[in-house]
């Protein structure tokens, strides 16, 4: 039996969709509206699949988007999607030779940096992505949540019908990413298979409710919101709301769309998931153990091109460094690099001078966007200090005031 | 009825006792009286509220004395404030008030720079200008998830000892660990014996406390103590870790090595775990450790100047810090805090303020265990631009998360 890698051809779409979807346990049937964006947004040259006798049994893809980074950089991003091998084909390398693949020719095109949410923990490390955007999930009690501190709120929130949250929905969305690092760019193709869901409750959430923040005719936060009503009557059981889609860009819309949020009366057992690590609800609430919060690993980085990435983001505080990085999976893309940083801008090279520190690939992923540190890891034996107090002045270099966030799926 | 602050002695301290257990639910064990007066309990430091009607301790309070290591690895004396709790009979009089302002003016007077307390309920203390200094986690985790990606190494020695020899050994690896490590308070000899008292009524069901030391080049460099639940001998029981101390970060990953290989354990539960623990780093499959963020160390400034003197900035600079406080309007004013190589000359002035928030937002962001930002999305900081938020944010940033490793 032998595989053949290649990207997938016009006529195989319907395929790799079913393919995609058994790998993560579901039956791929899309409408015909969906058909047509789902070939829109996963673009056939993006596709890295394994083929035996003509079969698909393994599926990568990669979108491609602009990260937002601060100050004014963007990093473009290649987003890896669609990893899948079939049940028939596991432990016999097929994920390993796709991914190299995949990532040769994501930097081929020019992609510094690949990125990736995970199914599983286990399994994207050893290809050299490191976790770099951790989140949180939310659980409160809203009967509980009584604010304490609250930002003056000049705007309003108002409801909006599906047709005006796909309009007005991506402007909140760009406002966060002058804010945020690592909200990626959404065009409007992402958006109109986004809105897709508006119109759709599924399983036993109800059909989503859409609200929008508007201050100075600005629209400068979101909420999409489903709610499950458990109400028995002559009891006490109340409804469930589950929010999974918040942006908000500034204080005042952050604490707007919370208000509202938590005022939804007879829904009270609130969840949310990817909540940005320091969010600024908890330091609102009166009693801030209310608010059960569960970390977890979001968005893993994968460095492409160390020069052009590092040279693409803007930093904090000024500093030299000189490190080394090791990479096994791709070798081509490690080496030893200075970085220098003179007002906010960093200027990268490939040099020979000693190195401050060495490390896998997979630790400067992780530190990349200023959502992890290198003291942390080098605890965990993720990176070897060569000159005392590099870590802690290259931490303090890509740290970022606000940590970064990525509230899309992809 | 009226209700008047005295001090406690040998004569009333049983009383003392009884009423500050009954405060959290639980009658008290007449040799935990003793223990407790022996042990750990400054008597001099301990208040007592007293319905002058009937003559009854109606309210409790107390300190600890503790040292504090801040970020750069000074340390300044803090008043650990514990014992609190007004009788469910005389709710809404102040009483509480009363006490928390006697002992933040007692601890004025002796010198302490902080006061400190971890929180029976988050909303409590807030209202006294304490801020959540420290985060912490508690941690799940199936040992059969336990491998490791990455190590610094997992080659130091491990070996059992019993709680005798503990005793000699643990003091030692923890003043240590807690001189080095922002967040971390002291221990007494008088501590230590409370601590590792093991008798069946303290231990909630498990068993008694095993030990085991870390031991690299003829170092101890750390040990770890825990307790086990279970029920037969092929129960997939429970390990409940109760401290791991490590001062090198081989003798965390061979500790943690251990505890993961552990036969006949179906979950290893952890609380208090610090924020910035590289374990998660380590494991081969690292969400399952699961995690939930628990707040640990609250402060309070009782010297507002000498306690930013005490610690190091990350960057040098100049910065007006505007605070205000309802509860302490003799705080308020602008404090200029001037840092040179990392260290601060802090001045109280008339200074326009380049940042303004509470004492209570000071001491979240104190130890560098929060960011600024996360106050300022709050609406409880403001910046007047966002180059002196960033400068606020750089300054207090620090290169590891603070953890107090002790409860009281």
């Amino acid at each position: 039996m032998t595989i053949e890698y290649r990207q997938i051809q016009p006529a195989e779409f319907r395929k790799f969709g079913i393919a995609i979807e058994r790998g993560f346990g579901f039956h791929y049937s899309p409408n015909s509206a969906q058909f047509r964006l789902d070939k829109e947004i996963l673009p056939i040259n993006g596709t890295m699949c394994a083929f035996e006798d003509g079969e698909l049994v393994g599926t990568t893809a990669a979108i491609p988007f602009d990260e937002s980074s601060i100050q004014g950089g963007t990093i473009r991003n290649a987003g890896v999607t669609a990893v899948g091998v079939s049940t028939t084909h596991r432990r016999q390398g097929l994920l390993t030779n796709m991914m190299q693949r995949l990532l040769r020719q994501e930097r081929e095109k020019g992609f510094p940096v690949a990125s990736l949410w995970a199914s599983e923990s286990s399994i994207y490390g050893r290809f050299g992505y490191g976790v770099a955007i951790h989140h949180e999930n939310f659980r409160i009690d809203t009967r509980r949540a009584k604010f304490t501190f609250a930002p003056n709120i000049p705007g309003r929130i108002r409801f909006v019908d599906a047709d005006e949250a796909r309009k007005l929905f991506p402007q909140a969305w760009e406002a966060a990413r002058e804010v945020r690092a690592g909200i990626p760019s959404r065009d409007d193709v992402h958006w109109d298979r986004w809105a897709i869901g508006l119109n759709d409750g599924g399983s036993e959430w109800g059909k989503p409710w859409t609200i929008v923040y508007e201050e100075d005719g600005k629209i400068l936060g979101y909420a999409k919101y489903q709610l499950q009503d458990l109400h028995v009557f002559g009891e006490q059981t109340h409804g469930a709301i589950n929010a999974d889609d918040i942006v908000t860009s500034s204080p005042a819309s952050h604490a707007a769309i919370w208000t509202h949020l938590l005022n939804v009366d007879l829904y009270d057992t609130l969840t949310t998931w990817r909540s940005p690590i320091d969010d600024g609800l908890p330091w609102m609430l009166e009693d801030q153990r209310q608010l059960e919060r569960m970390p977890y690993d979001a968005i893993w980085y994968r460095m492409l091109d160390i020069q052009a990435a590092l040279e693409s983001r803007t930093y904090l505080n000024d500093g030299s460094v000189v490190f080394e990085v090791v990479d096994e999976f791709l070798p081509e893309c490690g080496g030893r690099f200075k970085l220098e940083v003179q007002a906010g801008r960093g200027t990268c090279l490939g040099v020979t001078e000693e190195p401050d520190f060495t490390l896998p690939t997979a630790s400067l992923g992780a530190i990349f966007i200023g959502g992890s540190r290198l003291t942390d890891l080098e605890r965990a034996g993720r990176v070897d200090e060569h000159t005392d107090g590099s870590l802690a002045t290259t931490d303090r270099m890509f740290s970022t005031i606000r940590a970064p966030w990525c509230p899309m799926m992809f | 009825m009226s209700i008047d602050l005295k001090s406690v002695n040998d004569e009333n301290f049983v009383e003392w006792r009884r009423a500050v257990r009954a405060g959290f639910g639980q009658h008290v064990h007449p040799d935990d009286i003793t223990r407790l007066r022996n042990d750990r309990a400054e008597i001099d430091r301990l208040i007592a509220a007293v319905d002058l009607d009937t003559g009854r301790i109606v309210g409790t309070g107390g300190v600890d004395s503790f040292t504090l290591t801040v970020p750069g690895g000074v340390q300044v004396p803090m008043a650990g404030v514990a014992y609190m709790t007004t009788a469910a009979t005389h709710r809404r009089q102040g009483t509480f008030t009363r006490m928390m302002n006697r002992i933040h003016d007692e601890a004025r007077e002796r010198g302490d720079l902080v006061a400190g307390l971890w929180a029976s309920q988050s909303h409590l203390y807030g209202r006294y200008d304490y801020g959540l200094a420290v985060n912490s986690f508690d941690w799940k985790i199936d040992p059969h998830y336990g491998e490791f990606a990455h190590s610094p190494g997992t080659d130091a020695s491990i070996y059992f000892v019993q709680a005798g020899e503990a005793t000699g050994i643990l003091p030692g690896i923890y003043d240590q660990y807690r001189s080095d490590t922002p967040g971390g308070v002291d221990r007494t000899a008088g501590a230590w014996r409370y601590l590792l008292f093991d008798e069946e009524r303290v231990r909630g069901g498990a068993s008694a406390l095993f030990f085991a030391i870390c031991e690299e080049n003829g170092e101890q460099t750390g040990y770890v103590m825990y307790r086990m639940r279970r029920q037969g001998d092929s129960d997939m029981g429970t390990l409940q870790l109760e401290e791991l101390i490590a001062l090198t970060d081989t003798a965390h990953a061979s500790l943690w090595r251990f505890l993961l290989n552990y036969d006949l354990v179906g979950q290893i539960t952890a609380e208090n775990m610090p924020a910035d623990d590289p374990l998660w780093w380590m494991l081969a499959d690292p969400r399952r450790l699961r995690r939930s963020r628990h707040d640990s160390l609250w402060l309070r400034f009782i010297d507002t100047e000498k306690a930013l003197e005490a610690r190091s900035f990350g960057v040098d600079g100049k910065l007006n810090i505007g605070l205000h406080s309802e509860h302490q309007p003799e705080v308020n004013g602008t404090y200029t805090v001037e840092v040179t190589a990392g260290i601060a000359r802090v001045q109280k002035s008339n200074a326009k303020a380049d940042v303004d928030m509470t004492p209570r937002d000071l001491a979240v962001i104190y130890m560098g265990g929060s960011h600024p930002y996360s106050l300022v999305e709050a609406g409880r900081v403001s910046a007047v631009d966002q180059e002196q938020l960033t400068k606020l944010h750089l300054m207090f940033s620090t290169d590891s998360a603070p953890w107090c490793p002790h409860y009281f």
